[in-house]
């Protein structure tokens, strides 16, 4: 704060019984009022006139380049049959793929794979797997655009890596026989015998 | 020279009309904020009525704070304080009536409207267009009526808070009429006439003017009369009220797109805005000090006066907003605060702490002076409604502030693979569900401490005397001539710095007002010139192109339900965005968007990107239980998929949006076949993919079609050969970034 003000009084300030004190500005809001506008002086010519700052779209192609640079090169996206089954053998991977499916996949095909928007998955119908493991895993990697599934696994920066989709396809699979409620009716080609192991 | 004396009566039943009505919208506004709270924790209480949804109810609470109690509250500042500091009655009793019905008018055809879904869809303008008439309308008499007072005023020079109300009054004025201009597509139907980034900038120097212009002078006003009245003291400092009033006159303008930072909105205007921000940092503190330090010596009587208590409360959170403001201005901490519960967080402690609290104070000093009793009904129930209110605010700010943070923080987070922490949104959403309960608690509470003072307020009314006294007051008429300030000594820096010929302006309403008016124009032209007139701010993308007559149907399905309320269409370039949504928004893609829909607050997932993410029966399947979305706070819209596309509505429409410069060509003539083709053929596919049939004139097709079309003309831009604009605005890396969410 200033120094003590004088308080005194204006005369002839009465406004409705209000009056008022000639006190001069107090000294620290002069002070911070000048530095807010020097620093936008300052920063307006640095930023738009020349002066070297970068605008957003800069700052974030620049950061984009750099995590481009520092990520790790994509391993592919593949797995076969054989390690498949063993993720569907394997608790461990079965319970990490239901995490995935809860957050991922229940909005299409249900919280128990009854089926909705996509097909019904408990059942021995398939579109587009023809009932292996190595096809449930192509299709969750691919997708099915024409049909509205995403393809979780494929472009530069795939949503779900290699091992998710493997723990994903394994819980997708256990869920096979399960008759839960409100099922939807079989869609596609029906295998009748479903062997994983 | 002989002076006349003249009698008078001020007019003091027309302040009670306004102070009945503050108290009543209040409460109402803040009852909706407490239902619409509440169903962010339960989605289901709606009730499935379509008039109860968040997306239109949330508006009506936004619009009977700010306008119904915020706005009463202020009129009934005006109308005690400027007849005694003008030592005149208001100008004309019938405009006063005339003011106060037609407010109250276009209150209740609010509240009846928005529920209903008339909306013009930009935030806190939303009422359509024969409501933005009326409204300029009514404005119009509280001005004449206004300066009709000042014109006949007994008292020679104008008090600060006189000052402040002239900015107000006309700067309101400007903000709506301009941010308003709309072409009528039907009785309650309209576009704005400005597209996308234009038309965000265009809203938010109306929209953050709006909270100077309404929600900050006029309260200014109120604290400079209403607080040195309460205290009896005098204002701690002239020079600091003239320095103040005429920083925040010229500086607020300018810093609208400061709510538009990151978007595509040209960035030398964001920058002003921030700037223009920070500038104004200690220009408020000026109310706030000149406030406070009344004060000094008077501290003894806030111990014992609630009244004094709810200022001094007030003018803190008004200081407490001031500096929050320019913070939240500062870009880098924008990127994190900005779509999050922050800005709610921000806005309650203005509105509740600022406003509330000094309108709490006014009314408690004035309760005992409008109805004539000795004193309020209970002090201590004041001083209960104080505590209380302070309690619920804290509770409600508190909770908001950690919940705004948290979120933002969970957005931006990436794991050690370089991958979204928190790929799902709803996961984010999840998180903040004990917060929004303490939110909804500290809304009650401090709606609780409303009905105190309803209570205090209707008992101290019942004791009113049978008849209220008409004190009669006399003044000397004002003379022809203004007497000249008393000369300062000293040399040119001391006569400056003494601010004597300020006082001469003041003695001079319409030279003051004049100045005001230059002060506010000039600077909102500063930013508005460049933004319409330089073409390089809005880069043409060549594969943009209208909206089909269903897409633009659907869009307005998509403003009536209010999704805007809680989706953004903004992808900023920051790179936790990009991986989220996609590609960040150009402005170009905007061109045709009457109004913008960039949003507010993202309190579901941005949107600008979800044209072609998943099939149409997935949307058909999540309107109707968004709960498919496990966690999902959305509401319901099971009446998508029952009521009818009025497709005789279409063509009235087009030809509104042809007329302000959408090229819709022949499509004008064929609106309504057009509309109903693509209807069928979105319809069939829904069947192919496993869906009900006979969906084909519903509601829902029209807003898939609309959603299905958003952000993915960028997608068909010719690469190889584009111009060299479009490369300009789209640098090197920016590009590419594939939908990765869900």
């Amino acid at each position: 704060m200033s120094k003590a003000p004088e308080d005194q009084i204006i005369r002839g300030h009465d406004a409705d019984g209000i009056e008022e004190y000639d006190n001069p500005l107090p000294r620290w809001w002069t002070a911070l009022f000048l530095v807010t506008v020097a620093f936008s002086a300052f920063y307006f010519i640095y930023m738009h006139m020349g002066g070297g700052g970068r605008s957003v779209v800069a700052e974030y192609a620049a950061e984009e380049a750099e995590a481009r640079a520092a990520r790790p090169p994509a391993e592919p996206v593949v797995a076969d049959e054989a390690t498949l089954g063993a993720a569907y053998a394997d608790p461990a991977r079965t319970t990490a793929g239901k995490a995935i499916y809860a957050s991922r996949c229940v909005s299409c095909h249900g919280a128990q794979g009854q089926g909705g928007v996509g097909p019904n998955l408990t059942d021995d119908s398939w579109i587009n797997t023809g009932g292996t493991l190595q096809g449930m895993f192509d299709t969750i990697r691919d997708g099915v655009p024409a049909k509205g599934m995403i393809a979780w696994g494929a472009g530069e920066r795939p949503t779900l890596n290699r091992d998710e989709i493997v723990a994903v396809t394994a819980y997708v699979a256990t869920l096979y026989g399960t008759q839960p409620p409100g099922a939807k009716d079989p869609q596609g080609k029906k295998t009748p015998k479903v062997s994983w192991k | 020279m002989s002076v006349r004396i003249e009698t008078f009566k001020y007019d003091d039943a027309i302040v009670r009309k306004f102070a009945a009505a503050t108290v009543l919208w209040g409460i109402v506004g803040m009852l909706v904020g407490v239902i619409v709270a509440l169903e962010l924790v339960v989605p289901e209480a709606n009730l499935g009525q379509f008039w109860l949804t968040f997306g239109r109810l949330r508006p009506l609470h936004t619009n009977a704070v700010i306008f119904a109690f915020a706005g009463n509250a202020l009129f009934a500042a005006v109308y005690y304080s400027s007849q005694r500091l003008l030592k005149a009655r208001m100008f004309s009793d019938a405009l006063s009536s005339l003011h106060f019905w037609g407010w109250q008018l276009i209150i209740v055809s609010a509240a009846v409207t928005l529920p209903l879904g008339f909306t013009t869809g930009k935030e806190y303008a939303e009422l359509e267009w024969p409501i933005d008439l009326a409204i300029a309308v009514v404005w119009v008499v509280f001005a004449v009526n206004f300066f009709g007072t000042l014109w006949r005023r007994r008292e020679r020079h104008l008090y600060v808070a006189i000052w402040f109300y002239i900015a107000s009054i006309v700067t309101v004025a400007v903000l709506h009429i301009f941010n308003s201009l709309e072409v009528p597509a039907g009785p309650f139907k309209s576009y704005s006439v400005y597209a996308g980034a234009q038309d965000a900038f265009m809203q938010w120097w109306y929209g953050h003017n709006a909270v100077a212009f309404f929600l900050t002078t006029p309260f200014l006003g109120l604290m400079y009369y209403f607080l040195p009245k309460a205290a009896d003291r005098p204002v701690f400092s002239y020079r600091l009220s003239i320095l103040h009033f005429w920083a925040i006159v010229f500086l607020y303008i300018w810093a609208g797109p400061h709510h538009l930072h990151y978007t595509a909105t040209p960035e030398w205007a964001a920058t002003l805005g921030m700037l223009f921000s920070l500038m104004l940092w200690m220009p408020s503190w000026g109310g706030m000090v000149n406030g406070l330090l009344t004060l000094r010596g008077a501290w003894n009587k806030v111990a014992q006066d609630p009244v004094l208590k709810f200022f001094v409360a007030g003018v803190t959170f008004y200081g407490l907003s001031t500096f929050e403001g320019p913070l939240l201005s500062i870009k880098s901490v924008n990127a994190l605060s900005h779509y999050t519960d922050w800005t709610i967080a921000h806005v309650h402690g203005g509105a509740l702490g600022w406003n509330g609290l000094m309108i709490a104070g006014m009314l408690y000093w004035l309760g005992p002076r409008l109805f004539q009793t000795k004193a309020m009904w209970s002090k201590k129930l004041m001083t209960i409604h104080f505590w209380t209110a302070l309690v619920g605010l804290l509770l409600y700010v508190v909770s908001m502030w950690v919940a705004g943070v948290t979120q933002g923080l969970m957005w931006r987070q990436f794991d050690e693979s370089g991958r979204l922490a928190n790929p799902d949104f709803v996961e984010t959403v999840q998180q903040l569900r004990v917060m929004y309960f303490v939110r909804l608690g500290g809304g009650i509470v401090f709606l609780g401490s409303m009905v105190l003072l309803a209570v205090n307020f209707v008992m101290t009314w019942l004791r009113r005397p049978a008849e209220y006294a008409e004190p009669v007051y006399e003044a000397p008429a004002l003379e022809k001539v203004a007497p000249e300030p008393t000369p300062v000594k000293g040399g040119l820096w001391q006569r400056i710095a003494a601010a004597r010929w300020h006082r001469r302006w003041e003695a001079l309403p319409v030279t003051f007002t004049v100045l005001t008016t230059v002060a506010v124009v000039v600077a909102s032209l500063f930013e508005i010139i460049p933004t319409f007139l330089i073409k390089s701010n809005i880069p043409t993308i060549a594969s943009v192109h209208p909206y089909t007559p269903l897409e633009l149907y659907g869009r307005d399905v998509y403003l009536r339900e209010g999704c805007y309320n809680c989706h953004s269409q903004m992808v900023r370039p920051i790179r936790s965005e990009t991986e989220r949504y996609g590609e960040y928004s150009k402005a170009g893609e905007f061109v045709f968007d009457h109004p913008f829909q960039w949003g507010s607050r993202r309190i579901g997932p941005d949107l600008h990107r979800v044209g072609g993410k998943y099939n149409h029966l997935w949307h058909v399947t999540h309107m109707e239980n968004p709960r498919v979305v496990p966690g999902s706070i959305m509401p319901a819209y099971p009446w998508m998929l029952e009521d009818p596309i009025d497709f005789a509505a279409i063509p009235a429409r087009v030809r509104a949006m042809a007329r302000i410069g959408v090229p819709y060509g022949d499509a004008v003539d064929h609106a309504e076949a057009l509309a109903r083709e693509q209807a069928d053929g979105i319809a069939r596919e829904i069947v192919d993919q496993g869906g009900p049939e006979g969906l084909g004139d519903k509601d829902i097709v029209a807003l898939i079609a609309y959603l299905q079309r958003l952000g993915t003309d960028i997608k068909n831009a010719p690469t190889p050969a584009s111009p060299p604009r479009l490369q300009a605005a789209a640098p090197e890396g920016a590009a590419g970034a594939d939908r990765k969410e869900l």
